[in-house]
């Protein structure tokens, strides 16, 4: 008699215990939503830690240093010469966009964008966020194509720069003609020019001098460099 | 009776990606069969060769949409051997919980595939719901859903958030709970194990001759796992056991994975129990020289990475040996004499991803 009760609840009841579990959650507690129309934003905001969405750039803490599009996979970053009043706030740290009120900032083309955020990892200045918005679609591909302005957000300026290339310029005295577009064109104007050994008509040549302490290594002087006497090494 | 070719694919319900299985049949019994691969082939080992070492870690996390971490992670392991670079033990022990988290996320996918094609679609649904909770634990830790990009070379990207144990050890509570309700689901089905028992038997010898790994190897009752055979990481300290199946058909490689799934959260478990304190990344060199060679366990076999640098920003060779490309050659073996109804049940059982395949 034991036995008999054993096999009725294992063969009968057991199985719809199950059954009956997985309906009840069917009907009245549901583990899926009706996505467009209702959406899990405390979910979102719950595990919005380290991820990545949409691209911000913090345009008082960018200083136009293109390390984002040089560290990018798919190379889907370029950088827009954009022209400013004189009186603009935000940071121009080069001396060339000092002189020309022109500063650098990043536009995103989301359609090739993989989301690996190498760019806020590398970015200086923390200038470069990742939002918690994901819905990006649109119905034609130039709409993909964010610009330096769509992506824009200001908040502060930035405390202080951090190498993370961990890479810093080294000069060869013997070919540097003293042109002076390092200078010009590093973006934490960690560059003085001083003269050096070498004598052009009665004058010694500038050379650079490079304060390690500012440097960010993203080896815009190298990519300046018209004789290609600067070259990256690491620390 | 003359014999006939079938194409099953390069679109069917049957192949979980792009590739195509030619099965000559005899009636209902399969003769010969010759799966034709390179209907995905993106060229990725070149692609390799006009990045720098840091900018291959995303592409790597493309190779295997399911489990992309294990990917990323292998490539990261070579260089690191490459350079000679000793990680810090909390990166090891990081990198572990999301290589963990990784794998039951993936095994679940399998799940979903493999037992709608046996005609269980319930399954798939509760196997989806309850990857949802593991993807979730990615994102959190990793910031990203499928393509985590999270190993670093010489560590891991960030520490992991606060409140992360007690989150991870609460779902972990509610997914074993789940899990010995599939148990019972799927070993105590009769119809289950009537289309699984004895089907698509492979032989040890047979998968240790045509380079079987991971749970199709294990299946065939030979305990090779490379976190113990060849241990990375901090598998060595963990308190955990190598599944095997006895038969080598598609059941046991069903009860291997089961199993994996279980005995990895007992490795996130006590892996969150003895995490210790520390920096998670070290500088890595940005020119390195030589050559790197490591074997790691991903969640299909086993993953190897093959790195040879010369100096420059990007490596001069890649290599990517990839588990299901290998078992590719043993399903012949596998199907053949079965028929082709089986087909289905033991090509699920594989577990086949294109994207490392045919890289």
């Amino acid at each position: 008699m034991a036995k008999k009760k054993r096999r009725l609840k294992g063969w009968i009841i057991q199985p719809m215990r199950f059954t009956l579990r997985e309906m009840r959650q069917a009907l009245w507690k549901p583990s899926t939503i009706l996505y467009p129309l209702e959406k899990e934003r405390d979910k979102w905001e719950a595990l919005r830690e380290n991820f990545r969405g949409h691209h911000e750039i913090d345009w008082l803490k960018c200083i136009g240093c293109r390390l984002c599009s040089r560290v990018c996979p798919n190379q889907c970053i370029t950088m827009e010469d954009i022209e400013v009043d004189e009186n603009y706030k935000g940071p121009r740290r080069s001396h060339m966009s000092e002189k020309k009120n022109r500063i650098h900032r990043p536009g995103v083309d989301i359609g090739r964008c993989l989301f690996c955020g190498n760019c806020g990892e590398y970015c200086p200045t923390d200038a470069w966020t990742q939002t918690i918005l994901v819905e990006l679609t649109e119905f034609e591909r130039d709409a993909l194509i964010y610009s330096a302005e769509q992506v824009k957000t200001e908040g502060g300026p930035s405390k202080k720069l951090i190498n993370k290339i961990l890479e810093n310029p080294k000069l060869d005295v013997e070919t540097c003609i003293g042109c002076k577009r390092c200078f010009n064109e590093c973006p934490t104007q960690c560059i003085t020019m001083i003269p050096g050994p070498k004598m052009r008509k009665d004058k010694p040549i500038e050379i650079p001098e490079f304060d390690y302490s500012k440097c960010i290594g993203c080896s815009t002087c190298c990519d300046v460099c018209k004789p290609g006497s600067l070259t990256m090494e690491e620390i | 009776m003359s014999d006939m070719w079938i194409n099953m694919g390069p679109q069917h319900p049957m192949n979980h990606g792009l590739w195509n299985l030619k099965v000559r049949v005899d009636g209902e019994i399969v003769v010969e069969s010759i799966p034709v691969l390179g209907y995905l082939h993106r060229g990725v080992e070149k692609l390799c060769e006009k990045r720098d070492y840091n900018q291959i870690i995303p592409l790597m996390d493309r190779l295997c949409y399911v489990s992309s971490l294990t990917w990323s992670h292998a490539y990261c392991i070579s260089v690191e051997e490459m350079m000679g670079l000793e990680v810090p033990d909390r990166a090891k022990y990081l990198r572990v919980i999301a290589l963990e988290l990784q794998r039951v996320a993936s095994h679940l996918m399998w799940l979903a595939a493999f037992a709608p094609d046996l005609g269980m679609f319930s399954a798939y649904l509760y196997s989806m719901r309850e990857r949802e909770h593991f993807l979730d634990m990615l994102q959190w830790l990793t910031g990203a859903r499928m393509n985590q990009n999270y190993p670093r070379i010489g560590g891991v990207r960030n520490d992991m958030p606060a409140g992360f144990p007690d989150r991870c050890f609460k779902e972990l509570d509610y997914f074993e709970k789940k899990l010995e309700q599939y148990k019972q689901l799927f070993d105590d089905n009769k119809l289950f194990r009537m289309r699984t028992m004895g089907v698509g038997v492979l032989s040890k010898e047979d998968a240790l001759d045509l380079g079987v790994t991971g749970p199709a190897l294990r299946g065939s009752n030979c305990p090779i796992d490379m976190r113990t055979h060849d241990p990375y990481e901090v598998y060595d300290e963990l308190d955990w056991e190598v599944q095997v199946g006895k038969e080598g058909d598609v059941f046991s490689r069903y009860a291997v994975r089961m199993g994996e799934m279980r005995e990895s959260c007992r490795i996130i478990r006590d892996a969150l129990k003895k995490i210790p304190d520390g920096p998670v990344r070290v500088k890595a060199p940005l020119r390195p020289t030589g050559q790197g060679f490591r074997r790691t366990e991903d969640s299909r076999g086993e993953a190897l990475i093959y790195v040879i640098g010369q100096g420059g920003e990007s490596p001069y060779r890649l290599k990517i040996r990839s588990p299901i490309f290998a078992i590719m050659r043993a399903v012949p073996v596998m199907l053949k004499g079965t028929s082709v109804a089986d087909l289905l049940a033991i090509m699920g059982s594989v577990d086949i991803c294109i994207g490392d395949t045919d890289k």
